[in-house]
């Protein structure tokens, strides 16, 4: 069984299909504890579909996904569990209509016994402050913008102490003015060591942030490199191509 | 909530009813107490007198009860129900004017019957009906399963037969001219024309006579044995025709109390004759007719009046004491041979109405005068007897006229008629000059038996011509003019407005004989059900939805969410009454569970499959990405389900769920089928014994409309109170 130290997830041929539909076409790749990752690629790549699998949004079809050195997919895992020790962006961030701001994030740590009410009403207030929305903690999401409702739902991602976070294009749904407050935060975060996995299409963001970049095409890590190995020399003409599309 | 908890939930929700089957049993204890079913729409046999269960076979079976020791119950039904109800154990036995058949006789084991009937024809007062000829191919309405209904098949084609599930809708049928007549069992007929004078009992039918006994399961032998030779022991011992006697005695009128609670009356014997005693407006008037009836009031007695033609009064007073005649009866030496007579109320002679100027002032003169009389009448015949020269007219009012006119010299007629038409001719005088005639004493006649009843009545009526009430009786009449049309003077309905006779309608429909506690009970036991159904409507259907829901997500729970499924497509896809008689007949065939836990049970599993599809389209309405953010997390699909998606779905489903639950409230209303007292059968009951159709009607719509807006009106608030918060 392949364990290194600080190896934090071992992903081993993966793949995953809805119906005929082959989505991903068998994935190795390992992340280290502390790692930043990027992935790029066109749309309806397996982007999206890939970290799905890792949180188990989505079952994959086959393949070994290694969290912290125990199989993620074995049938004796508790999916709730392995859940709840990573953390999840979502593009249209899903907040919560009907808690407000501070609720969203107090929910789970409450709900799963990980912290009392006293205990997650503290953390809570730190997040907030940490994502500068101090004054937002009794607001509802319908009353906030489309930016600082992503940075709750970082927050509330990060209030259950995750060990990897996944971000799915956490600023797709972003008015372009916004984009800024969401990835200094994922940036902040990079710069306290969080393991990260992060689709996007701010190729300058992937550039500055990343410790790697994946380039996915078809369903395959068409290309892997440093940010400068990808946005610096691009191999395939794939990637040459997608890059002359998008920067 | 956990997947087991889940489990354990749904397994318990579809379990519940057959453990309670199970456990109810079929009830050792009722070895002493025995439930009856009876329909009280069916007067004289089965009807309320105020709250108390009354009739001839409720009054049989009371006997039978103090006979065997055996405490009976009565419970009300649907005539319908009934049958099914003893066949299925629902109560211990049926009596609700069971016509013996052997149709019958396959399902059920019938008593020794008890009584005799035969169908007549009711349909509107006055009508040409003589012979069975008159009703053949005309419009009928009956009830169904009755005997009358398998009658009128052989009298009128099938689409002339309208069939109806209690009396009270016949008789509007019948008011309303929707249909021509009625065929039924003979005192039930009477017994709807003693509520509606409009209407008449045509006995013209030539159906063989019907006998009605008491109906039992037929592996009910022990208890059918003790009933069956205690009803015998009463029929020798002469107490069921003493029953039957007692409600013949009232006419078999709706305002008879149980013969084992009865009340003094006064039962009179009469005959049409003006101004002594006729109806006006539906109503014993005349002054017979109204001072017995001040007399009745005097001395606290109800008082029934019985048409029989006037030779008969005297034959049946001879036989029974009970009786008294009152008809303008003349009180004579003769009749006091076989009669005894009270005080007189008022006497008459016949006298001369003339011209105030006139020369009559003497017998002797009327030799030579032109007498005006009225064909037929005293003076008529008195005149002949004299040979005087007579005009003869049909009225003293037109005698009178002629007289005034100068036509005629002078009129002989009796006084009080002559004071009458001095009213309208103030120019003619009475002159009492006829030597040859005798004062005429009026009584009402007592056979010579009724020493008790003659003390107490003619007490009364000597204190009531000592103050003064019958002379303001007579006084009455005379300055009426004695006429035919002239209505009782204890009757005011003719004075009254429109409002007033509502109010009149509204009193008796609600506040005489607190009849208001139908509809009290009956919304109590509405609202009951209605709670306690939506209560178990949310529940089963927020987990049949979240069943369907969470499997359709994960692909788990394949056979509960089939069994969900099922349960939804069955309940939505048949109508509520036959969901609610399968279960109260079948499913909790062997229980005497509470019929209103059973209704609310029925109405629970119906209302949860509508709750299941709007609590499912409420699931679905909220985004994917709730459920997925809820589940990254690390919250369990069950939280996820009661945290984020239940909360925000049931804030979308709101106004569809109140919908729901004020269709419930109406649909209640059939859980009188089943015989449980809500709020529409309380009306129907109302509507049972006042044959009044419209206001408890019109009562109960408002009152269903009252409690849909207050529950419109709190949905609206509580929507308001969830829009607001987010």
């Amino acid at each position: 069984m392949p364990i290194e130290n600080n190896e934090m997830l071992n992903i081993r041929a993966l793949t995953k299909s809805f119906g005929d539909n082959q989505v991903l076409k068998g994935i190795d790749l390992t992340v280290h504890k502390g790692e930043v990752i990027s992935i790029i690629g066109p749309s309806g790549c397996g982007k999206s579909t890939f970290i799905r699998c890792l949180i188990l949004l989505e079952r994959p079809s086959s393949g070994n996904v290694f969290f912290d050195g125990k199989d993620i997919l074995s049938k004796d895992v508790n999916e709730d569990e392995i859940r709840s020790r990573m953390g999840m962006v979502f593009q249209n961030f899903n907040l919560f209509p009907h808690m407000t701001a501070k609720e969203n994030i107090m929910l789970a740590p409450v709900k799963l016994g990980v912290m009392n009410k006293e205990e997650a009403s503290l953390e809570a207030d730190r997040l907030l402050s940490k994502i500068g929305l101090p004054d937002k903690a009794d607001t509802y999401p319908s009353k906030l913008s489309g930016g600082q409702q992503q940075r709750i739902a970082i927050a509330r991602a990060l209030a259950m102490k995750p060990e990897v976070m996944l971000f799915d294009e956490p600023t797709s749904a972003l008015d372009p003015e916004k984009v800024g407050e969401v990835l200094d935060l994922i940036k902040d975060l990079a710069e306290n060591n969080m393991t990260m996995i992060i689709v996007t299409h701010e190729m300058g963001f992937a550039r500055e942030v990343s410790d790697r970049v994946l380039f996915f095409s078809e369903g395959y890590i068409e290309e892997e490199g440093t940010p400068a190995e990808i946005f610096g020399n691009p191999r395939s003409s794939r990637l040459q191509d997608f890059l002359s599309k998008v920067l | 909530m956990n997947r087991k908890i889940l489990a354990v939930l749904l397994t318990a929700i579809m379990i519940v009813p057959v453990f309670v089957t199970m456990t109810m049993g079929d009830g050792s204890e009722a070895e002493t107490t025995v439930v009856v079913e009876s329909s009280p729409d069916f007067a004289p046999y089965d009807y309320y007198y105020g709250d108390e269960f009354t009739g001839i076979d409720m009054d049989i079976l009371r006997a039978i009860g103090m006979d065997t020791g055996i405490n009976i119950t009565f419970r009300q039904n649907l005539f319908d129900s009934i049958l099914l109800s003893v066949t299925q154990h629902k109560c211990d036995f049926g009596a609700s004017g069971f016509t013996i058949s052997e149709e019958r006789k396959q399902s059920v084991d019938f008593t020794e019957p008890y009584s005799v009937i035969r169908q007549v024809v009711v349909a509107k007062a006055g009508l040409d009906i003589t012979s069975e000829a008159d009703v053949k191919g005309k419009v009928m309405s009956v009830q169904t399963g009755t005997s009358g209904a398998d009658y009128a098949k052989t009298l009128t084609s099938p689409s002339n037969i309208i069939y109806q599930k209690g009396y009270t809708e016949i008789v509007l049928d019948l008011i309303n001219g929707k249909a021509f007549c009625e065929v039924v069992d003979d005192a039930v007929g009477m017994a709807q024309v003693s509520a509606h004078p409009e209407l008449q009992v045509y006995d013209v039918l030539e159906a063989e006579p019907e006998y009605y006994g008491f109906i039992f399961a037929k592996d009910n032998e022990a208890l059918y044995k003790t009933i069956n030779d205690s009803l015998i022991k009463l029929k020798e011992n002469g107490t069921v025709a003493d029953i039957i006697k007692y409600y013949a005695d009232n006419g078999f009128s709706l305002d008879t109390p149980s013969y084992f609670n009865r009340v003094n009356t006064l039962f009179i014997l009469t005959c049409h004759d003006v101004p002594f005693s006729y109806m006006a407006n539906g109503f014993n008037a005349g002054i017979d007719a109204d001072i017995l009836r001040a007399i009745s009031k005097d001395i606290d007695y109800k008082i029934r009046f019985k048409q029989v033609d006037f030779k008969d009064i005297f034959k049946e007073l001879e036989t029974n004491p009970s009786y008294i005649g009152a008809a303008g009866i003349f009180d004579t030496p003769e009749r006091r041979e076989h009669l005894s007579f009270s005080d007189s109320y008022m006497s008459d002679k016949l006298v001369v109405l003339a011209p105030k100027n006139s020369d009559i002032t003497d017998i002797s003169v009327l030799e030579s005068k032109s007498i005006a009389v009225v064909i037929g009448n005293e003076s008529d015949t008195y005149a002949e007897s004299k040979g005087y020269a007579v005009n003869r007219y049909t009225e003293n009012s037109a005698a009178a006229a002629k007289v005034s006119s100068g036509v005629n010299d002078c009129a002989i007629m009796d006084r009080t008629m002559a004071k009458a038409q001095i009213n309208n001719h103030p120019d003619l005088e009475i002159r009492d000059i006829l030597t040859d005639v005798q004062e005429r004493p009026y009584a009402f006649a007592f056979s010579p038996d009724a020493t008790n009843l003659y003390e107490i009545v003619n007490a009364s009526l000597l204190k009531l011509k000592a103050d003064g009430t019958i002379d303001d009786i007579l006084a009455y009449y005379e300055k009426n003019g004695y006429g035919e049309g002239v209505p009782s003077y204890f009757d005011d309905e003719s004075e009254k407005s429109f409002f007033d006779k509502l109010w009149d309608k509204f009193t008796k429909d609600f506040l005489d004989m607190d009849r208001y506690q139908y509809l009290t009970n009956g919304l109590a036991n509405t609202l009951k059900i209605t709670v306690m159904a939506l209560i178990m409507g949310m529940i089963i259907g927020s987990v049949a939805a979240m069943v369907v829901s969470m499997s359709a997500q994960t692909g788990k729970w394949k056979i509960p969410a089939a069994i969900c499924r099922v349960y939804i497509t069955v309940i939505r896809g048949t109508p509520v009454m036959v969901q609610l008689l399968i279960i109260y007949y079948i499913v909790f065939a062997s229980s005497d569970m509470n019929q209103i836990l059973i209704a609310s049970i029925a109405f629970g599993l119906n209302s949860g499959a509508y709750v299941a599809e709007v609590v499912r389209s409420g699931i679905n309405s909220v985004p994917k990405g709730q459920m997925e953010a809820a589940r990254s997390l690390g919250l369990s699909t069950g939280a996820s389900m009661k945290l984020i998606i239940l909360p925000q779905a049931i804030r979308n489903i709101l106004p569809a769920l109140g919908n729901e639950a004020i269709s419930l409230i109406k649909e209640t209303s059939v859980a009188g089928y089943i015989g449980v007292m809500e709020l529409t059968r309380g009306a129907d009951i109302i509507r049972g014994q006042t044959y009044d159709a419209l206001l408890p009607l019109l009562v109960i719509a408002a009152v269903y409309l009252a409690i849909v807006l207050i529950l419109q009106y709190l949905i609206k608030k509580m929507e308001k109170r969830l829009n607001n918060a987010y």
